[in-house]
């Protein structure tokens, strides 16, 4: 249902005077402009959440804090032997390890009710639907710096437990192994510095960073890339994609959501997952659990006239097989850590790589509050 | 485990803020030196916004000088200070309140006397805490005075 968005407006603050009437209005119009597309979670699509109850966690006896247990499976092996011979004896045991929970919420929104009557959308119920979206953006955002963790921890054991910068200088000369991450066969040509500039994806790097995952029996399943990266595939030629193909992309574009036998997850977020940073996952029950505690929630209060709201969710994420991840970088430059977890390693322009600071996530796009815009109207 | 700090004051009159720590080892019970709740920390610099510990610390123990502290509302090893990508810690950041706390220094406090924080030495282990100010920022003034060691305060700002 859509309804004039002042009525529901002026709904919203007459409702909120009646404390049983304090719940989220469902109906809304849709004429306004919007900054940006808001998308869902990519993180979701890469290990998608499970709920769980505070009766499948565990507490501490120090603190009120709740994780829950996940047990690996057990190692084992066999072995050839003689008619007179005896296997070697294992005590069974198996690794775990704690997925904790932390909350993510929005902004604590506040509004006197008069002020809410300007407003010709309905502002409160916007809020509400991006904040859910803002959630997911921080999910995201957590992912990735966690997925980006395991990378560098699988290339510090590759590299003789040593932090070793991995660029495309390092890589072409031998002092840096591959065991994580690759980078694409364009950023890997010769000539010019270690910089952060994004060269196109080739069909032949998607085979590389697949031979990572499956040279250690794992199968690689799923490949997380942004949309900038993946509009690169409209210059694969009829060599890399065949004919019939080929004709459909000049046509309609590449509309298959696999490529070479991997699901492939695509975002718009390119201020979280940079252009560059492609993913390869294993299926989740081999790299990791990401649990809801407690769905989005969403409070609205009202105060005399001063109208408050706010959402938020409580969440765990564990990546707990770090070898179900493996990265493909499409430009020269090194994101690797240093010891201390700083930047020392890592090339010039590091930063156009990595996800922005959690408060820029907020950025505006327009610049109609600095008058921008076209034609701009003077009114007196 | 005992709590170091003991609020006596409602929530609802308090502002909480949750900010980065400098270094992840802060919010890792099993390092050198992890924060414990009732700890004052400060925010590194204008173009740096991270909390961490005084400069100083461990380090004679300086007062803190003109830079604002925030007490630390969370105990040691709290999984979900640990389980943000980037670690945050609470602290009780706007309104005055009252408290108790063991992360202290009694020497020479009284009733009203004014407090700073400084490094103090707790069962064998220094942290950040309160103690008699002598110059610096005073964050508040100590009502009472515990035989074992504890002290109760109102924070000035």
């Amino acid at each position: 249902m859509s309804v004039n968005a002042q009525v529901m407006n002026d709904l919203l603050s007459e409702r909120l005077d009646n404390p049983a009437e304090r719940t989220k209005l469902a109906a809304y119009a849709g004429d306004y402009i919007r900054d940006r597309l808001r998308e869902e979670s990519f993180a979701r699509k890469v290990i998608p959440p499970k709920q769980v109850t505070k009766d499948e966690c565990q507490v501490s006896v120090n603190h009120d804090t709740l994780v829950k247990i996940i047990e690996v499976a057990p190692n084992s092996r066999a072995m050839s032997m003689s008619f007179r011979g005896e296997p070697t004896t294992r005590l069974v045991r198996a690794p775990r390890a704690e997925v904790s929970f932390f909350t993510i919420s929005s902004e604590k929104f506040e509004k006197p009710e008069q002020e809410l009557l300007a407003y010709q959308m309905p502002i409160t119920k916007i809020i509400e639907d991006n904040s859910v979206k803002d959630i997911q953006e921080i999910e995201d955002r957590e992912f990735l710096i966690h997925t980006e963790a395991c990378i560098q921890a699988l290339q510090f054991e590759a590299n003789g437990n040593a932090y070793v910068a991995f660029n495309r200088t390092n890589f072409n000369a031998g002092t840096a192994v591959s065991a994580g991450v690759v980078k694409g066969s364009l950023a890997l040509a010769a000539g010019g510095v270690d910089d952060f500039i994004v060269r196109d994806l080739q069909r032949r790097d998607i085979v590389t960073v697949r031979k990572l995952l499956s040279a250690n029996r794992l199968r690689p399943d799923r490949l997380l890339m942004t949309e900038p990266d993946w509009d690169t595939i409209g210059t694969w030629t009829t060599e890399d994609m065949g004919d019939k193909i080929e004709s459909e992309t000049l046509v309609d574009g590449y509309t298959y959501n696999t490529l070479l036998g991997l699901n492939v997850i695509r975002t718009i977020k390119t201020d979280i997952l940079r252009p560059g940073n492609v993913y390869l996952f294993a299926a989740p029950e081999f790299f990791g659990k990401f649990f809801i505690l407690n769905n989005t929630k969403f409070y609205i209060d009202k105060k005399v006239n001063i109208i408050s709201w706010q959402a938020w969710e409580d969440v765990g994420m564990g990546l707990i097989n770090i070898a179900g991840v493996r990265k493909l970088e499409l430009f020269r430059g090194s994101l690797t850590t240093d010891a201390t977890g700083g930047d020392t390693n890592k090339d010039v322009g590091f930063a156009t790589a990595e996800p922005v600071e959690e408060e820029v996530l907020a950025a505006e796009n327009n610049r109609v509050d600095q008058g921008i815009h076209f034609p701009n109207i003077a009114s007196f | 485990m005992a709590l170091n700090f003991e609020l006596l004051s409602a929530l609802e009159h308090i502002t909480l803020r949750n900010i980065r720590v400098l270094t992840t080892d802060l919010v890792n019970p099993y390092s050198a030196a992890p924060l414990a709740d009732g700890e004052w920390v400060e925010i590194v610099s204008a173009t740096d916004y991270h909390v961490r510990r005084n400069a100083g610390f461990g380090l004679g123990g300086a007062q803190e000088g003109t830079i604002i502290p925030w007490v630390v509302w969370a105990e040691k090893g709290r999984t979900d200070t640990q389980a943000m990508a980037e670690p945050k810690v609470p602290l009780l950041f706007l309104g005055p309140y009252e408290a108790i706390t063991s992360i202290c220094d009694t020497t020479g406090v009284i009733l009203g006397s004014l407090l700073t924080v400084q490094d103090v030495t707790v069962a064998a282990v220094v942290y950040r805490g309160l103690a008699l100010r002598a110059a610096g920022f005073t964050v508040g003034y100590a009502t009472r005075v515990f035989t074992d060691g504890r002290i109760q305060f109102v924070r000035a700002y």
